[in-house]
């Protein structure tokens, strides 16, 4: 999986994927014409995609940076402590959000990133808050999501609720969840506390269901073909609450950490799929 | 501050949710200075400290961008009685039995009053254009211009004319919706336009388009043609104008629409 470093080899990655894409697409679209149904066609799709999720790259490239002395002060991020101790990384994120004792703050994998870039490496954590997804630091925090997760592929989530503040995280999630607002009456629920619903094609996860919440929680981060890039579960909430017509929620804000708890904790004993491959 | 422990009164009773009463008075308080908690105290009924929690939380976590400013967080007594209505209860199943189900028939009054008729008589406009505004997702978003008209969003959660696949679940298909309803050809339709004003399907086509809320008080379907009060809503004013509803109407409605194909 971390063989295709060479520029070359990058390429002939892309390549194979992007050529992969517009066949499996083409098929899809076909799949439709002869009348097969939307979500069989879907998933065939999906399926052929599965094989090649360049969401591995990403992976890799992650690793390296979690190891790669940087930042003003020149270290690693290996010492960062992701709640199973300093350095350890596997199975850390199927137990995450979660409260951490010298932040007194129940953080997200990101918001716990950033934490540790700005402890151990110096960043800023203000400016990291104030770049777009994509860019800069973000951009790396993406890759570094990327690994961490694929660290706990296959394990089963168990998002912590021992300490009261993890609590009552939930309850705010729970809470925002079915918060209706905006030009639209729009609420994360309107979408997604129903089984087996679309938008146009887009099958919505029900995320008040285990099933759901872990098919959902479970697979972010993920490589989305329709962006040509991965979006962290930061993002991907970003882009929902632009959707339901809200504001903008600030990059690792209280609100968006709570979201995620009440999904992880929704997800428990579902087993975790990330980083994941999207429309 | 009486109605307020009054309020509690009943939740406690309800939820045995007592011993918060002297903390969130104190929050209550604190927070009187903003704006947000006057909307908390309209007679609905919740776990407060949880729903005052969380207010303050998202008060700090969202940022204003584009057209999108913070007064969208601000509810308005459906938007804030709907958010506790968690099992999507439908319309048919509130029995006015309970002070929630009598507050929703309420709510749902009110709603119904929003709803004005066309300024010029005329319910109805042109089919093709009503298509274009059923595919249009746009608007409203922090990443949409103000200034450019909203589309409908239809096909995000209906089925509707033949031809698109491409079409969402969440609401019913409206896949010849004037057909399934009587209106079988030209005469049919002539007949009901003839008489708009007092034609059942008619107003009630109407009144959904206008306003979802007067007939199912928490639908997920957004309130078209009413202006919210937002600051940003009025960015154009209502998401869908009388024009664009007028569209609607005969994409549903006249029987030459592909809907009725």
């Amino acid at each position: 999986m971390f063989s295709f470093n060479t520029p070359f080899k990058f390429v002939l990655k892309h390549l194979g994927a992007a050529l992969l894409y517009a066949y499996a697409w083409s098929a899809f679209a076909q799949a439709q014409q002869l009348g097969v149904s939307t979500d069989a066609a879907l998933a065939q799709y999906r399926s052929m995609l599965q094989d090649a999720n360049p969401a591995d790259l990403y992976v890799a490239k992650g690793q390296a940076l979690w190891t790669k002395a940087r930042g003003p002060k020149a270290q690693s991020l290996e010492s960062c402590d992701l709640g199973l101790g300093p350095g350890v990384v596997k199975g850390a994120w199927v137990q995450m959000p979660r409260y951490f004792n010298d932040t007194r703050r129940v953080q997200d994998l990101e918001s716990r990133l950033v934490t540790c870039m700005e402890a151990i490496q110096g960043f800023n954590t203000q400016e990291i808050i104030a770049q777009d997804f994509s860019k800069g630091e973000r951009a790396n925090i993406a890759l570094l999501a990327a690994y961490v997760s694929s660290e706990s592929q296959g394990m089963t989530f168990k998002v912590p609720q021992e300490h009261a503040l993890e609590r009552e995280m939930y309850a705010s999630g729970q809470e925002l969840f079915y918060m209706r607002g905006g030009t639209h009456d729009f609420s994360c629920a309107s979408c997604h506390t129903q089984d087996g619903r679309r938008i146009r094609l887009q099958d919505l996860p029900n995320l008040s269901t285990s099933a759901g919440a872990g098919f959902a929680f479970g697979t972010w981060p993920a490589y989305r073909v329709s962006m040509g890039s991965i979006w962290t579960m930061q993002q991907r909430l970003a882009d929902c609450f632009r959707q339901q017509r809200f504001p903008k929620p600030k990059y690792v804000s209280p609100a968006t950490v709570a979201l995620s708890v009440f999904m992880g904790v929704n997800a428990s004993g579902q087993v975790a799929d990330a980083p994941g491959l999207k429309r | 501050m009486q109605s307020f422990i009054q309020k509690c009164r009943v939740s406690c009773s309800t939820k045995g949710l007592c011993s918060g009463l002297i903390a969130s008075t104190l929050l209550l308080s604190l927070l009187s200075s903003c704006s947000w908690t006057q909307q908390t105290n309209l007679g609905i009924d919740t776990d407060r400290s949880v729903q005052e929690k969380t207010l303050s939380l998202v008060f700090e976590s969202f940022e204003p961008k584009g057209q999108a400013e913070l007064d969208r967080l601000k509810q308005d007594r459906t938007q804030q009685f709907c958010s506790t209505q968690r099992g999507l209860k439908d319309q048919s199943q509130l029995t006015q039995s309970t002070t929630q189900d009598q507050l929703a028939e309420q709510i749902r009054l009110e709603n119904q009053a929003l709803i004005t008729p066309p300024k010029d008589g005329n319910y109805f406009g042109d089919f093709k254009r009503g298509e274009l505004i059923a595919q249009d997702g746009r608007g409203k978003t922090w990443s949409d211009p103000s200034e450019s008209p909203s589309g409908g969003n239809c096909y995000n959660c209906h089925r509707i004319s033949k031809n698109e696949l491409s079409y969402g679940t969440l609401g019913p298909s409206l896949y010849q919706f004037a057909k399934l309803r009587g209106i079988n050809s030209a005469k049919d339709f002539a007949q009901a336009s003839q008489n708009s004003s007092t034609d059942p399907l008619i107003q009630y086509t109407w009144g959904v388009l206008m306003n979802s809320k007067a007939y199912n008080v928490c639908t997920v379907m957004p309130r078209f043609g009413v202006t919210l009060n937002h600051k940003t809503q009025g960015h154009g004013g209502p998401i869908l104008n009388e024009q664009q509803i007028k569209d609607l109407m005969s994409l549903l409605l006249d029987p030459r629409s592909p809907v009725n194909e």
